[in-house]
């Protein structure tokens, strides 16, 4: 019989010898993106007016290609500053996390669609410069939802490139928004557990009440080092049902730069 | 690749034809459509219609009608800052580029009990001590604070110097008269200054949906000492009808002190926190979208009683003499 620590280190050791199989069967990859977001916005516990600017946005997206499954997960940013049509200003920052799953057969860069699942995650807070009182509110939006891509590799003048085209619908999950007037949710209380609050505050996600869905294509130039080059055009739109309703819609163009890690 | 295109092209369509549906457009800009928007707002957030027993239904028929497609800027502007003016509300306003309605009768009604010119030449005087937003002297042995806008921020440093200058006398009197409010967190860090403990002076409540009676649950509203300093001896606080907002909320934090007491008028009220919005022709407003009652559940809406109810004798101030202070002067002595 082993005793605790040794216990312990064979199944360390076990997990480690199960990683680096994993690993030797897979190619890990890391994608770094910036650039500009057209974003508009309407949240109806400030105002009936859209607002409307450019966003600086960055992602970082790792993704494993495994023989029958790729895996994508990605943290993005966003801050800018928004105006609406008769002069007033907001600051808009965004936060996210989504991971993507797509399953396939054998090499993942096949032409064919791949299906697959996703999981978004994001919070979005807004600062309006005009309001003395109030002038802070917040939605926070987790959710899942099928996911697809079209990945397409060609070769153009001896060049390798890909074209990969992608889209995701979110249909369940939970959303915490900023309530009537304030910016706690309905229900929050000081003396409340942060628990307490959480579940008091939270409304579900449900695809047709709410809308998240997101569109992006990209292009890739493999460069002679393995890594490759790219730009993106991403569309994301998001409707919030509830007390106060939150539309945003924003199109962004990034420079891609992909990093083959393994 | 066709495939491929046609499935960019597809998707491109799709989301594009969504657009429209995501955000549909702005409101329209036309006297009726300006009229709406402000009218429903007003009347899914505005937090006092049940306490003033005033129905907006009908205050919406009396002016709608009033609202014509050719009417200008200015005339729209009159037709909408009569109808706010029925919400006899301090915290209502409509602000243009060229004038900003209000009600201000919560305090023109009055007696102004306040004499600035008296304060400065016979109880400031030449000498006093300017430590930020407070002003302040020494009369004899209680030390006299004047506070003009709790807009004005008091820092820590200003506090302190107060305090030192109080622990020498018996007693503060901090005069708040005509200070029309500002920044609440202002009012709680001066009256954590004369705290011994936490103390609940208020609960608050938020409007939670479109019905007038949408409320969130009542919250409690504290004050907890200061950390670096408190005085704990006697303090009377002077209020007048022009104590409005933030004055209103510090009087009622004093009055529930048990060192502390208040005297003159009673406040003006003000205790709806206003809540912003926007009309789509450029034009801004606010109004109450809270509501706020005493551990007796009377609307700080309507002012905070004084406990010792004194008028400003214009007899005294012939004299000259402010005879609020005289009373609070020998109030503090007494004790």
């Amino acid at each position: 019989m082993l005793n605790k620590p040794n216990r312990l280190i064979w199944i360390g050791f076990f997990c480690f010898f199960i990683s680096l199989q994993a690993i030797a069967q897979s190619t890990g990859q890391l994608k770094l993106s910036t650039g500009v977001q057209k974003f508009a916005n309407r949240d109806l516990g400030f105002s009936p007016l859209t607002y409307e600017g450019y966003r600086s946005i960055s992602q970082a997206t790792f993704s494993l290609d495994r023989p029958h499954k790729t895996e994508c997960y990605q943290l993005g940013f966003a801050y800018g500053l928004l105006q609406n049509r008769i002069g007033n200003s907001m600051n808009v920052m965004s936060v996210g996390f989504m991971n993507q799953t797509f399953y396939h057969k054998n090499n993942p860069a096949e032409k064919r669609l791949q299906w697959g699942w996703s999981n978004q995650n994001v919070f979005n807070i807004r600062r309006h410069n005009g309001f003395s009182n109030y002038s802070l509110r917040y939605d926070y939006l987790s959710s899942i939802g099928p996911t697809a891509r079209y990945m397409m590799p060609f070769q153009w003048k001896r060049q390798e490139f890909e074209w990969t085209t992608m889209t995701q619908v979110q249909v369940l999950g939970f959303q915490l928004k900023s309530g009537y007037i304030g910016a706690d949710p309905e229900g929050f209380s000081k003396d409340n557990s942060p628990l307490d609050n959480f579940f008091q505050g939270m409304e579900p996600f449900l695809l047709g009440r709410d809308w998240h869905l997101g569109f992006s294509s990209s292009l890739d130039w493999d460069l002679p080092s393995d890594n490759s080059l790219g730009i993106r055009y991403q569309l994301d739109m998001s409707s919030l049902r509830g007390r106060q309703n939150v539309l945003g819609l924003g199109q962004s163009l990034l420079l891609v730069l992909t990093v083959k890690l393994w | 690749m066709v495939k491929q295109i046609r499935l960019f092209l597809l998707l491109t369509f799709l989301f594009c034809a969504c657009e429209q549906w995501v955000l549909p457009e702005d409101p329209g800009t036309e006297p009726a459509a300006v009229f709406d928007q402000l009218w429903e707002d007003v009347y899914a957030r505005y937090s006092f219609f049940d306490h003033k027993n005033l129905d907006w239904q009908q205050v919406r028929t009396r002016y709608r009608q009033e609202v014509k497609e050719d009417m200008g800027q200015l005339e729209l502007y009159d037709l909408l800052a009569e109808m706010l003016f029925e919400l006899e509300d301090g915290h209502v306003n409509l602000s243009t580029g060229f004038n900003r309605s209000r009600n201000w009768e919560w305090y023109q009604n009055f007696p102004v009990n306040y004499d600035e010119n008296l304060i400065e030449e016979v109880y400031l005087r030449r000498d006093y001590w300017i430590s930020g937003p407070l002003w302040h002297q020494v009369l004899d042995d209680v030390l006299y604070v004047n506070y003009r806008s709790f807009g004005q921020r008091i820092s820590p440093a200003n506090l302190r110097v107060v305090l030192e200058r109080a622990k020498r006398g018996r007693g503060v009197i901090i005069d708040v008269r005509n200070n029309g409010g500002g920044n609440l967190s202002n009012a709680s860090l001066l009256a954590s200054a004369f705290a011994a403990e936490e103390t609940i002076y208020a609960r608050e409540r938020k409007k939670s949906g479109p019905a007038t009676n949408d409320f969130g649950p009542w919250q409690d509203m504290k004050i907890s000492p200061w950390e670096e300093d408190t005085f704990l001896g006697p303090v009377v606080v002077l209020t007048n009808r022009r104590s409005y907002s933030a004055t209103t909320f510090f009087a009622q934090m004093m009055k529930s002190l048990p060192n502390a007491i208040t005297l003159g008028d009673q406040t003006g009220g003000g205790g709806g926190t206003p809540v912003f919005g926007e009309l789509s022709n450029g034009w801004t407003y606010r109004f109450s979208a809270t509501q706020t009652i005493d551990l007796d559940e009377r609307q700080l809406e309507d002012g905070v009683l004084t406990d010792v109810r004194v008028d400003l004798s214009p007899v005294a101030v012939s004299r000259g003499e402010d005879n609020l202070i005289s009373a609070a002067l020998r109030i503090i002595r007494q004790q």
